[in-house]
C-alpha cells in the first residue's frame, strides 16, 4: 500500500489554521532545569515532559496519544526517545526532563521503531485520505509523513474495524469509528477537560474501541462540547460542517457571544463561508475548552429569519415598509425630535443591550445623553445583575466580581448559590469540576437539586435546598455562626475593614432572629445542616462564593450580595487566588454594559451624574450639557408610558416584551408609545410593537470588544462582513447626527480610544494593546498596565471594607391557599435566554419546550401524569406547558427555564422588584397548576421546532 | 409615573435599607442617588395627601428631598 501523507511535521497542521500543540501541559514551576536535546542545550521549567522540551525548542517529537491539553497518557509509542544513561527507549510524553539530561529524538533506531508502529496502526485504518473529510487534519495522516513510512507490510486480509458503523444521531459532529485508533484522547478530554466522563473505552485489546454509553452519541451523557473532537486526532470524530464544506483555509480570533464566560474561538473559514469554531488554547477564559452554544450553536447569525434591511411601519397594525438606511434613520430621527418637541425632552429614552460590543453600548448611552438630552438610558442588566453592581459597590468599592476564573483551582471550599454553572456557565462549570474531583468541598445553595449537587465524581458536602425568597435567611444564619462561634478572621478585619462597622454588623449578626435554630422555620433548611456548613466555610481553606441570578432575581437581591460580600470579608476570604465574591454573568457582556454608563445614573466607569467633576470631563468631551440627575429606570419608562409621560423607546438588541417581567403590563406599555425603535437580528416579540425596525449585526459580524464576568476585555472580530451593510454603531452615530447631535467614527478602535481617554479603569486599554496581548482584565491603567486579574489586594477599591447590615425582609410573593406553590426559574445548557438565537439552531433537538419540573407529591395532589399539559396560573396571568414530575425540586417549589415564548413563563411572573435596584423578583412568584384543557394546549412539538431551524 | 408603584417602592426601601446613619438621610441619599426628580416629586405629593401611609423615616426623607429641590 502506499500512503498519501503531509509531510509538513507536527504543528500547527496547516499554515495559519490550528495552534502549536507541544503534547503534554505546560509546567507551573518556578524551578528551571537544563536538558539537551539532539545537541541543543535548552532550560525549560521542571516537571516538563522531555515531548514539550523538545517542541518548544523547534524539535517536534511525533506522537499520536499526547495533546497538550491533557495530561499524557503513554499509550500509542510513536514519541519514543533516547536518554542517555537509561536503558531503552522511554516513552516523551510521560516522561519529565530532568537537570542535565541528555535526549536523542532522531535516530535510526527510533525511526525504525516509530514505523513499525505506525505500520500496525495504517494496517487497520481506511486508506482514504484523499477523500476523507480530515484530509489535511489528521495527526495520524501527518506522523505517516513524519516517520516517512512508505509501505505497509501487512494487508487488510485479517481481522479490521473498517466496516464499524457510524454514529451519526449528534447534529453537529460524526463519529466513524472505523478511523479510530484507541488513543484515547476523546475519553480523555470528555473526563479531565468537560468533566461529564460521557466516553468509555469498551473490551480490550483488538477488541477495544470508544463508546458514548447508550444507543449513540445522542443518547449518551455526551453534552456535545465538542472537546472529544477537538482532541481527536484522526477523522473518527469530526464536525459535520467540515465534512460537509471542507477544510477550513483560514482563520480569525474572536469572542463568544453567548454567556458571561467569553471564551476565545478561532473562527476557521473557507473563502468567506465560516466552516467551525474552535476554542482558543490561548483564550484567557476557557484555554481551549468551550460548550455546545459557543462550538456549534452560530448558524442563527446566517438564519432566513434575519431582517437584513431598515423598515418602518406608521402603526404597529400595518405592514413594516422596507426602507433606505437614510429613509429609516431620518423617520426614526424625526419621531423622536417630534415627540420631544410635544412633550418634552424626557419623553424618551433607550435601552442597550448587554449582547453587544462595548463600543455598540458606548454609543447608545452616549446617543441618549447628547443627542436625546436626558438621562433616560438603561440596560438589559437591570433585570439580572443590577443588584451585583450595588452590593459590591456598597461594600467593596467595585461593581465587578473579584476573581479571575482560573482562581477556582486554589478554592478549597466552594459556596455556589443560585447558579447553576454546568447549564449556565458551562466553561466555567468544567474548570469548577475538575477542582471538585481534586478534592474542593462543595456547598450549595438551592432550591433546586443541580447536577452539580451530585454527579459523576463529586457530591457536594452540604445542599441548603431552601425555601426560594429565602437567600439572606441563610447568608445571615451563615455569618450568625461564624460570628457566634468564633470564627471570624479577625485580623483580616482590623486590618482592612472599617472596623465600626463591623463591630455593628456584629451585634446585629449576632442576634438569635439570625441563628440556624430561627432560619430553619424561614428557610426549611435544618439548623445542624446550616451550621456545619458555616464551619466548613470558615475554617475549610481558601473559600470562594460564586453566585447567579438566583442571588440577584429577587426583593432582597442587593441585600443578598452585600451578605455574601459581609461573610467573605469576615472569613478574610478576599485578595488572593481561591477566594472571593463572584458573579457569574448571565449574558456575554453584562459586565460591559454596566462599565459603559448603561445606567441612567452612571456614566462610564461607574462614576455618578451628580459629580460635577466627572460631568465636567464629559461635557468637555462631548461639547454638550449633561443633566445632573438621574434618568429613569427601564420600569419607570415602562409606566410613564402607561401614564402617557413616556413616549418613545430605542430598544437596542433586547427582547423586553419577552425578558421583561409581567409581560402583560410590558406589552400595553410598549403599546402606548408614540416611537419604538428595535435594532435587533430577527422580529422578535418587542419588534412586533415597534414602529422602525433597524437590522443588526451578528457576533460574527461585530468589530469591537466584549467583558466577560472576570472583567476580562476580549476582542471581537468580524469574521465576515456585516450582512446589513453596517456596524450597529454606525448606524447610532447617524440616528445621533440626524437628531442634531454630530456624531462620527471612522472605526470602533476610535469608541474604545474615546472609552480610554475618559473611563479610569479602562485608560490603558487600546485595540492595539487587546490584539498584542490577547486579553484584559480591568482595570488596566498605570497602577495596573497588564491589567487586574485578583481585585483588592492590598486594599479595598473603597479604602476599607464596609460591611453592611443584612435584615432579612420576607418577599411580599408568598405563597397562599389560591397560589400554594412557589415558581422558580433557570436556564439549560442548549438554550439561552429568550433562545432567539439557540431556538434557530440544531439545539433545539436537545430542548424544544420549555417543561415545568414538580414533585411527585404536588402532581398526585393534583392528578398530574408526567408529560401532562398543566396550565400554569398566578395572580398575573397563566400560561400552559408540559409536566415533568422530580425529585430535583422539592414539595410545594416548582421549576421552570424561559427559552420559549410559547411558554411565555414572563406572562406570570409578577411587578416585585428588589429594593434597591428593580431587578425583577424572576425567583419567586406563587403559583398554582392544574391540567391543561385541550383548548390550552400550546404544542412545540420537536419536529415543529426543527422544521424552523 | 404610577404612583402607587412609587410608593411600593419607596416602602420596601424604608423596609430594608440599612447603611449606617439617620435613617431619614440614608433613605434620602438613596432616592437623590437613583430616584429622577419627578419620581421624588410625585411622591412628595403623595404623602402630603396620605402622610399615614409612609413612616417616619420616609416623611422625613421626603421633606428634606424637597427643600433641596426648592431651593
Ligand atoms: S462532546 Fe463533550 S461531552 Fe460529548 S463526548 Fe465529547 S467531550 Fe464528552
Ligand atoms: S475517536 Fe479519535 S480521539 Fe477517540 S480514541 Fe478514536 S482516534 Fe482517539
Ligand atoms: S461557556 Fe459561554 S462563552 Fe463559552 S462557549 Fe459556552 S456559551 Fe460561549
Ligand atoms: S504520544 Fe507518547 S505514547 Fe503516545
Amino acid at each position: 500500500m502506499t500512503l498519501l501523507s503531509d509531510p509538513r511535521g507536527v504543528a500547527p497542521i496547516r499554515d495559519g489554521i490550528g495552534e502549536p500543540d507541544y503534547g503534554t501541559p505546560k509546567s507551573t514551576s518556578d524551578v528551571i532545569v537544563s536538558v539537551t536535546i539532539d545537541g541543543a542545550t535548552v532550560q525549560v521549567p521542571a516537571g516538563t515532559s522531555i515531548m514539550r522540551a523538545a517542541g518548544e525548542n523547534g524539535c517536534a517529537i511525533p506522537k499520536l496519544c499526547a495533546t497538550d491539553s491533557l495530561e499524557p497518557f503513554g499509550s500509542c509509542r510513536m514519541c519514543l526517545v533516547e536518554v542517555d544513561g537509561r536503558k531503552g527507549t522511554p516513552a516523551s510524553c510521560t516522561t519529565p526532563v530532568e537537570d542535565g539530561m541528555v535526549v536523542r529524538t532522531q535516530t535510526p533506531k527510533l525511526g525504525k521503531l516509530r514505523r513499525n508502529v505506525m505500520e500496525l496502526y495504517i494496517s487497520d485504518h481506511p486508506l482514504e485520505c484523499l477523500t476523507c473529510a480530515a484530509n489535511g487534519d489528521c495527526e495520524l495522516q501527518d506522523m505517516a509523513g513524519v516517520v516517512g513510512l512508505r509501505d505497509v507490510r501487512y494487508g487488510y486480509e485479517g481481522e479490521n474495524h473498517l466496516g464499524a458503523e457510524k454514529d451519526q444521531s449528534n447534529p453537529y459532529f460524526d463519529f466513524d469509528s472505523s478511523k479510530c485508533i484507541v488513543c484515547n484522547r476523546c475519553v480523555r478530554a470528555c473526563d479531565q477537560i468537560q468533566g461529564t466522563l460521557a466516553l468509555t473505552i469498551e473490551g480490550r485489546g483488538f477488541n477495544s474501541k470508544v463508546s458514548p454509553g447508550g444507543l449513540n452519541f445522542l443518547s449518551s451523557e455526551c453534552v456535545s462540547c465538542g472537546a472529544c473532537v477537538q482532541a481527536c486526532p484522526t477523522g473518527t470524530l469530526e464536525e459535520k460542517s467540515v465534512i460537509e464544506l471542507g477544510m477550513p483555509t483560514r482563520t480569525v480570533q474572536t469572542t463568544c457571544a453567548y454567556c458571561g464566560v467569553g471564551c476565545t474561538f478561532n473562527a476557521e473559514l473557507r473563502g468567506d463561508e465560516l466552516i467551525r469554531m474552535v476554542p482558543a488554547k490561548t483564550g484567557g477564559a476557557n484555554e481551549g475548552h468551550s460548550c455546545v452554544k459557543g462550538r456549534f450553536a452560530f448558524g442563527y447569525a446566517s438564519h432566513k429569519d434575519r431582517v437584513l434591511e431598515p423598515m418602518i411601519r406608521e402603526k404597529i397594525t400595518d405592514e413594516w415598509t422596507k426602507v433606505s438606511w437614510d429613509e429609516a434613520i431620518s423617520y426614526a430621527a424625526n419621531k423622536f425630535k417630534a415627540i420631544q418637541a410635544k412633550y418634552g425632552d424626557n419623553s424618551i429614552g433607550g435601552v442597550t443591550s448587554s449582547r453587544c460590543t462595548n463600543e455598540e453600548i458606548f454609543t447608545v448611552q452616549k446617543m441618549i445623553r447628547t443627542a436625546f438630552g436626558n438621562n433616560n438610558v438603561d440596560t438589559c442588566a437591570r433585570v439580572c445583575h443590577s443588584p451585583t453592581g450595588f452590593g459590591l459597590s456598597s461594600t467593596f468599592g467595585t461593581s465587578a466580581g473579584t476573581q479571575d476564573f482560573k482562581s477556582v483551582n486554589k478554592s478549597d471550599v466552594i459556596l455556589l448559590i443560585g447558579a447553576n454553572p454546568t447549564d449556565a456557565h458551562p466553561v466555567f462549570g468544567s474548570r469548577m469540576k475538575r477542582r471538585l474531583r481534586q478534592g474542593a468541598k462543595l456547598i450549595v445553595v438551592d432550591p433546586r437539586k443541580l447536577d452539580l449537587v451530585e454527579s459523576a465524581h463529586i457530591k457536594a458536602q452540604h445542599h441548603l435546598q431552601l425555601q426560594p425568597g429565602t437567600n439572606v435567611a441563610i447568608i445571615n444564619a451563615l455569618a450568625h455562626v461564624i460570628v457566634t462561634e468564633g470564627l471570624v478572621d479577625q485580623e483580616f478585619i482590623n486590618e482592612r475593614c472599617d472596623t465600626e462597622a463591623f463591630a455593628r454588623w456584629m451585634k446585629f449578626i449576632a442576634l438569635p432572629e439570625n441563628s440556624p435554630e430561627v432560619v430553619q422555620s424561614q428557610s426549611g433548611v435544618p439548623a445542624q445542616e446550616l451550621r456545619e456548613a458555616a464551619r466548613l466555610f470558615a475554617t475549610g481553606g481558601n473559600g470562594a462564593i460564586y453566585y447567579g441570578l438566583g442571588v440577584t432575581e429577587h426583593s432582597q437581591g442587593s441585600t443578598m450580595v452585600m451578605g455574601m460580600a459581609n461573610l467573605a470579608m469576615a472569613t478574610g476570604n478576599i485578595g488572593r487566588e481561591g477566594v472571593g465574591v463572584n458573579p457569574l454573568r448571565g449574558q456575554n457582556n453584562v459586565q460591559g454594559s454596566c462599565d459603559m454608563g448603561s445606567f441612567p445614573h452612571e456614566l462610564s466607569g461607574y462614576r455618578h451624574v451628580s459629580d460635577d467633576a466627572v460631568r465636567e470631563q464629559f461635557e468637555t468631551l462631548w461639547d454638550v450639557k449633561l443633566l445632573p440627575d438621574p434618568g429613569m429606570r427601564i420600569p419607570n419608562m415602562l409606566d410613564n408610558a402607561l401614564s402617557g409621560e413616556f413616549r418613545g423607546m430605542f430598544v437596542h438588541g433586547e427582547d423586553i416584551a419577552q425578558s421583561d417581567p409581567n409581560t402583560k403590563h410590558v406589552m400595553a406599555a410598549l403599546e402606548a408609545m408614540d416611537l419604538v425603535v428595535v435594532q435587533d437580528l430577527f422580529i422578535n416579540e418587542t419588534a412586533n410593537f415597534a414602529h422602525v425596525f433597524l437590522p443588526g449585526t451578528s457576533f460574527l459580524e461585530k468589530d469591537g470588544t466584549f467583558t466577560n464576568a472576570e472583567r476580562r476585555i476580549n476582542r471581537v472580530r468580524p469574521v465576515m462582513a456585516p450582512k446589513n451593510g453596517k456596524q450597529e454603531w454606525q448606524i447610532i452615530s447617524e440616528l445621533a447626527t440626524a437628531m442634531g447631535y454630530p456624531m462620527h467614527y471612522d472605526n470602533a478602535a476610535q469608541i474604545m480610544d474615546e472609552i480610554a481617554s475618559i473611563t479610569p479603569t479602562f485608560a490603558n486599554v487600546s485595540f492595539e494593546l487587546l490584539d498584542r496581548v490577547g486579553s484584559l482584565q480591568w482595570p488596566v491603567n498605570a497602577a495596573a498596565p497588564a491589567g487586574t486579574p485578583i481585585m483588592h489586594v492590598d486594599g479595598f477599591v473603597r479604602g476599607k471594607g464596609l460591611f453592611i447590615e443584612t435584615p432579612f425582609v420576607p418577599t411580599e410573593e408568598r405563597a397562599n391557599r389560591k397560589f400554594p406553590l412557589l415558581l422558580t426559574t433557570g436556564r439549560i445548557l442548549s438554550q439561552y435566554n429568550v433562545g432567539a438565537q439557540t431556538r434557530r439552531t440544531a439545539n433545539s433537538i436537545w430542548h424544544h419546550e420549555d417543561v415545568l419540573e414538580l414533585h411527585e407529591s404536588d402532581a398526585q395532589m393534583r392528578g398530574i401524569k408526567d408529560g401532562q399539559k398543566i396550565s400554569i396560573s398566578s395572580r398575573i396571568g397563566e400560561t400552559t406547558m408540559r409536566a415533568k414530575i422530580t425529585d430535583r425540586v422539592p414539595a410545594g417549589v416548582v421549576y421552570t427555564t424561559f427559552h420559549y415564548p410559547v411558554s411565555g413563563a414572563n406572562v406570570i411572573t409578577t411587578e416585585y422588584s428588589d429594593w434597591a435596584t428593580n431587578c425583577p423578583e424572576y425567583k419567586v412568584t406563587a403559583v398554582e397548576i392544574r391540567p391543561a384543557d385541550s383548548s390550552a394546549d400550546a404544542d412545540n412539538s420537536l419536529d415543529d421546532v426543527l422544521m424552523k431551524v | 409615573m404610577d404612583v402607587n408603584r412609587l410608593k411600593m417602592m419607596v416602602i420596601q426601601i424604608d423596609q430594608n435599607i440599612a447603611f449606617a446613619g439617620p435613617k431619614a438621610e440614608v433613605i434620602a441619599t438613596h432616592l437623590r442617588k437613583f430616584w429622577t426628580p419627578q419620581m421624588r416629586k410625585d411622591i412628595f405629593q403623595e404623602i402630603e395627601k396620605n402622610p399615614a401611609d409612609f413612616s417616619q423615616d420616609v416623611q422625613a426623607a421626603l421633606k428634606l428631598l424637597h427643600g433641596e429641590a426648592k431651593a
